[in-house]
């Protein structure tokens, strides 16, 4: 009798703990961590996560919405606490976050919102079109308002694509000599970039700037332009890479605009932590965080999406 | 009878249908502007950019509604604010400026105030007047935005009745800030008697956003009156 006691004891210390050690598990989901914005959050995530006393899951969905849908089920299956997720569409992942929600899983956005609010508890995203007037400004300004340019939209499913040419269109646009010659999607990757730009380059060889969504397609579009000879052609890009730091610093690249991914990720885990102990983070879901421009003038304190 | 009642009717709807049609057309060719805005909309192709929300009409709305009586009410006299914000801008934000929530987005400080017109840069588009505030000293205190073109989204980002939850995507809301900003150039701006500004004097009320790394105080303006000698 006693030893049935103890056991029965034993299991459910057992059982409790294991559940205790569940409860403190947040799960990272982030797009592939070959661009080093995706990596910088999944590392500013998982170390606050771990400072709080969590443990940390970190998981890639290389922007595949079926993937993304079964990490999701791995965090529900592993009774998660949280999760924070960069995601792989602003339609697709609706019903992802509506999942875990039912199953009692707040869920975190970080840097790409969704098409539906009232869903995740928080939304904290880059102020994309305030970065994108500021990076619009500079590429305007470093054109000497005139000349031909092309324009590498990122990917159609994030509204961070559509936001960052709206919001460099809307500068540009009012200058009556700058001229598009070529807008194309090259889906945020180096490789597109880079094959894109030389096509386009045959096609249009009177080319004197090139903006850009993000900072990978910046250093596709510069490596293609620089193996053309053309390596004094302006680009611009978005984003803060420590690449794209380099590239400024070499003189390729002229700007960037540094989205603070670092901190976002890191504050998404603080409101998760204060979410599942208060009940609630106490701010609005959706949380716009300001850009800032980085040229030569400051790129030598760019680090890791922060200014030091 | 039943038959030429049915006729007259026949005659009646078509009729109405004719005036309808050429209501239709006619208000088409009344508002040029926004067809081509449309047209540039569709060729440049923004991603989520789609009908369902139209700012134009939701800032008609609220404008004279909502936008105007809450400056009305709401604004602090600028000198309580430079007074402070000359000293740290930081203070000055937390005692007087408003934001949506705590950490990287910046203050905006609605304001009221008059003085004398010493400046108007009216070559950019980005028009603006440096105005020399009340008491007068002869130097330029602040800038007043008076478009066609204006900067940052410092009106929608003082409206403590707007929240970006409210909104679908970053994108609408962007559309909402510039549609404030078009219909305050339409309405408050376009009147103006843009080559005949300096020396003149102005009453305003409006908000300022704090700018990255700068001190500059320009406000974009809900009520600006100059005064015509």
């Amino acid at each position: 009798m006693r030893k049935l006691t103890l056991l029965a004891v034993a299991l459910c210390v057992c059982l409790y703990s294991s559940m205790a050690f569940a409860a403190k598990l947040i799960v990272v989901i982030t797009p592939s961590h070959d661009n080093p914005f995706f990596k910088s959050e999944a590392v500013g995530a998982s170390e606050k996560a771990q400072e709080l006393g969590y443990e940390a899951l970190t998981l890639v969905h290389d922007d595949d919405v079926n993937k993304q849908s079964e990490l999701f089920d791995t965090a529900i299956a592993r009774g998660a606490a949280a999760i924070i997720l960069d995601n792989a569409g602003a339609d697709a992942t609706v019903a992802a976050v509506e999942r875990a929600k039912a199953a009692g899983i707040p869920t975190f956005l970080i840097d790409r919102e969704i098409n539906k609010n009232g869903v995740a508890i928080s939304q904290i995203v880059s102020n994309n079109y305030q970065g994108a007037k500021l990076g619009g400004e500079e590429f305007v300004m470093l054109m000497g308002e005139m000349g031909n340019y092309v324009e590498l939209v990122g990917k159609e499913s994030d509204t961070n694509a559509g936001i960052r040419s709206q919001g460099y269109h809307d500068v540009i646009d009012q200058y009556s000599d700058l001229k598009m010659v070529a807008r194309q999607s090259a889906n945020w990757s180096q490789t597109e970039g880079y094959e894109k730009m030389e096509s386009i380059i045959q096609a249009h060889p009177d080319i004197k700037g090139v903006i850009c969504g993000n900072d990978t397609m910046a250093m596709g579009a510069m490596a293609a332009l620089k193996a053309a000879g053309k390596g004094d052609v302006i680009v611009v890009g978005f984003d803060g890479s420590n690449d794209v730091r380099d590239s400024i610093l070499a003189g390729d690249i002229k700007a960037t605009v540094l989205q603070p991914a670092y901190r976002v990720a890191q504050m998404a885990v603080e409101q998760a932590d204060k979410y599942i102990k208060e009940g609630s983070t106490g701010l609005p879901e959706k949380q716009l965080m300001d850009c800032v421009l980085i040229n030569s003038d400051n790129a030598a304190k760019l680090e890791t999406f922060a200014i030091k | 009878m039943v038959s030429v009642l049915h006729s007259d009717n026949r005659l009646f709807f078509r009729s109405a249908l004719l005036a309808l049609v050429l209501a239709l057309t006619t208000s088409c060719t009344i508002v040029p502007d926004k067809k081509d805005e449309k047209g540039n909309e569709e060729k440049l192709d923004i991603y989520f950019v789609n009908d369902e929300f139209n700012p134009d009409t939701y800032v008609d709305k609220i404008w004279s509604e909502k936008i105007v009586p809450y400056f009305d009410t709401n604004c602090l006299e600028i000198d309580t604010v430079l007074e402070v914000w000359k000293k740290s801008q930081d203070e000055a934000g937390k005692k007087f400026g408003y934001r949506e929530k705590a950490e990287g987005s910046p203050y905006n400080f609605r304001v009221k105030g008059s003085g004398k017109i010493v400046a108007a840069n009216t070559k950019s588009r980005a028009s603006t007047i440096d105005v020399d505030l009340n008491p007068q000293d002869g130097t330029a205190d602040v800038t007043i935005q008076i478009g066609p073109v204006i900067k940052d989204s410092a009106i929608r980002d003082s409206l403590e009745f707007i929240s970006f939850t409210d909104f679908t995507n970053q994108l609408e809301f962007a559309r909402l800030s510039n549609a404030i900003n078009k219909k305050i150039d339409k309405e408050v701006l376009s009147g103006l008697d843009r080559e005949n500004l300096v020396g003149k004097d102005v009453q305003f009320n409006g908000s300022f956003t704090n700018l990255q790394g700068s001190d500059l105080v320009r406000i974009t303006p809900v009520i600006l009156s100059v005064k015509q000698e």
